[in-house]
């Protein structure tokens, strides 16, 4: 059975990209919609900060997938939009 | 002339049923004021004159109904007045005979009498007395009293002027009319204040007070009514419906410039929750579809209000020095995949330009029932 993510408590490896490697650059890369800009590190390493924060302008993420990578200090933040179904 | 039947259809263009109104209106109070015990005074006149009205149950337009009730009542009270003018001229010659005329016109001069007479105007108390007319009116009552009581009945007051919420003009000049045909013989130059005067002393020293206080009520009524007149006029222009001014939509461009002022731009402020005494606030700032710029900025909860202006302002700002370089980008991009579409348009459109030179060879491809392989795999392309 599939555990509820909604209720789930943030599990730091994927949630956070803290978990391999530490974050040292203030500013992380966002990639979404085939679009990239600078956001605070601070807001981008938590999904829930991250949601609330894009959220306004990219309606699409609150129900996408988020993945994180830090290379050399520097978080790089990817947001897919997750497939639905026709008509959402 | 005949009485008005009870139930009668009175239209106020039909002349022939107002003179019959107005002489039915005369009759019952000719009538009423031949009963017994009938006391004459102004407030028990209107309210006989309703009930009169009433009872005669006449049908009359909506509109015209309250101009053909003043119509009745007044020629009603009219006649009242009159009948009551008439009874004190025949009770007067007993009363006046063994009078002098010096001593029937003291009283006009004395205190008591002007006191009583307060709406008279003083011009005619100063005019001079004629002892000679006042004798011939008293000696010969006919010729005497018809046209004081017409002048009495001009200055009096008239319950169609009092009604101003049922007054028309038209009704007003059919009123007019009539009242002129009725005294075209009168000739109104004869008519001297002196004997008016003499006349309305004599009714007043015979009259009783309650008639000089409804005289005095009614020409308050009068003017309470003339002063009503134009505040409703006022309310009237007042309550007129205003236009009201049309709401023009806002209007924005299909496709916005790369212009700061000239796009929409849409800012976000997000406070965070507090934490350690301060919070964070989040602003963003983004024009288009392109890419958030977002700002973090602490704020305490003293001046919070001015350090978001503040820092919303400067994210304003920052945006309007990047958005050229930012719309730029995004036009580098676009014109390469510009160049890339029309490559491949241009790809799809040869092959029925092979097709066109078979044709152009004299080959019957076109003609043929069966597909050529090159078409076949060109219109294969398309789906």
């Amino acid at each position: 059975m599939e555990p509820n993510k909604d209720n789930a408590v943030p599990d730091p490896k994927t949630d956070s990209a803290a978990g391999t490697e530490n974050v040292t650059e203030p500013k992380a890369t966002i990639k979404v919609e085939w679009q990239e800009f600078e956001l605070d590190a601070t807001l981008a390493q938590q999904d829930k900060t991250l949601k609330v924060v894009l959220q306004p302008h990219f309606a699409s993420i609150e129900n996408a997938n988020i993945t994180r990578e830090v290379k050399d200090g520097k978080l790089t933040v990817t947001i897919v939009k997750r497939a639905q179904h026709k008509g959402a | 002339m005949e009485i008005l039947n009870s139930g009668s259809f009175v239209a106020i263009d039909n002349r022939e049923k107002i003179d019959q109104l107005i002489y039915t209106a005369r009759e019952i109070a000719s009538e009423v004021g031949r009963t017994e015990g009938f006391q004459n005074s102004g407030q028990t006149n209107h309210q006989l004159g309703l009930e009169m009205w009433k009872g005669a149950e006449y049908v009359c337009r909506a509109h015209e109904e309250a101009n053909i009730r003043n119509l009745f009542l007044s020629k009603f009270l009219e006649r009242l007045r009159e009948i009551e003018k008439e009874r004190t001229f025949q009770t007067r010659p007993a009363l006046t005979a063994p009078v002098s005329p010096e001593s029937v016109r003291q009283p006009a001069s004395s205190v008591p009498d002007t006191a009583a007479q307060p709406i008279e105007s003083p011009v005619r108390s100063t005019v001079p007395e004629e002892p000679s007319r006042i004798v011939a009116e008293e000696e010969d009552e006919y010729l005497g009293v018809v046209p004081a009581d017409d002048d009495i009945e001009n200055d009096g007051p008239s319950y169609a002027d009092e009604c101003v919420p049922a007054y028309d003009a038209d009704m007003e000049a059919l009123v007019d009319r009539l009242d002129n045909e009725g005294h075209d013989t009168e000739d109104i130059t004869s008519h001297e204040p002196i004997g008016n005067e003499s006349q309305e002393s004599d009714v007043i020293t015979s009259a009783p007070d309650s008639d000089d206080a409804t005289t005095q009520m009614a020409k308050t009524v009068e003017l309470g009514a003339t002063n009503v007149v134009p505040s409703e006029e006022n309310e009237l222009e007042i309550k007129e419906p205003v236009e009201p001014k049309s709401i023009g939509p806002i209007v924005l461009a299909e496709k916005e410039p790369y212009n700061f002022d000239g796009c929409t731009v849409t800012a976000v402020v997000q406070l965070l929750p507090e934490a350690e005494g301060t919070r964070k606030c989040v602003v963003s700032v983004r024009t288009h579809d392109f890419t958030p710029r977002v700002a973090i900025v602490d704020v305490s909860a003293v001046e919070s209000l001015l350090q978001i202006s503040t820092a919303l302002g400067r994210a304003f700002e920052q945006y309007r020095n990047e958005l050229p370089a930012i719309a730029a980008d995004k036009m580098k991009k676009e014109k390469p995949a510009a160049k890339k579409q029309s490559k491949t348009t241009a790809k799809s459109a040869k092959p029925p330009a092979d097709g066109a030179k078979a044709v152009a060879s004299g080959e019957t491809t076109a003609a043929s029932p069966v597909p050529n392989a090159e078409t076949v795999q060109g219109q294969g392309g398309l789906f």
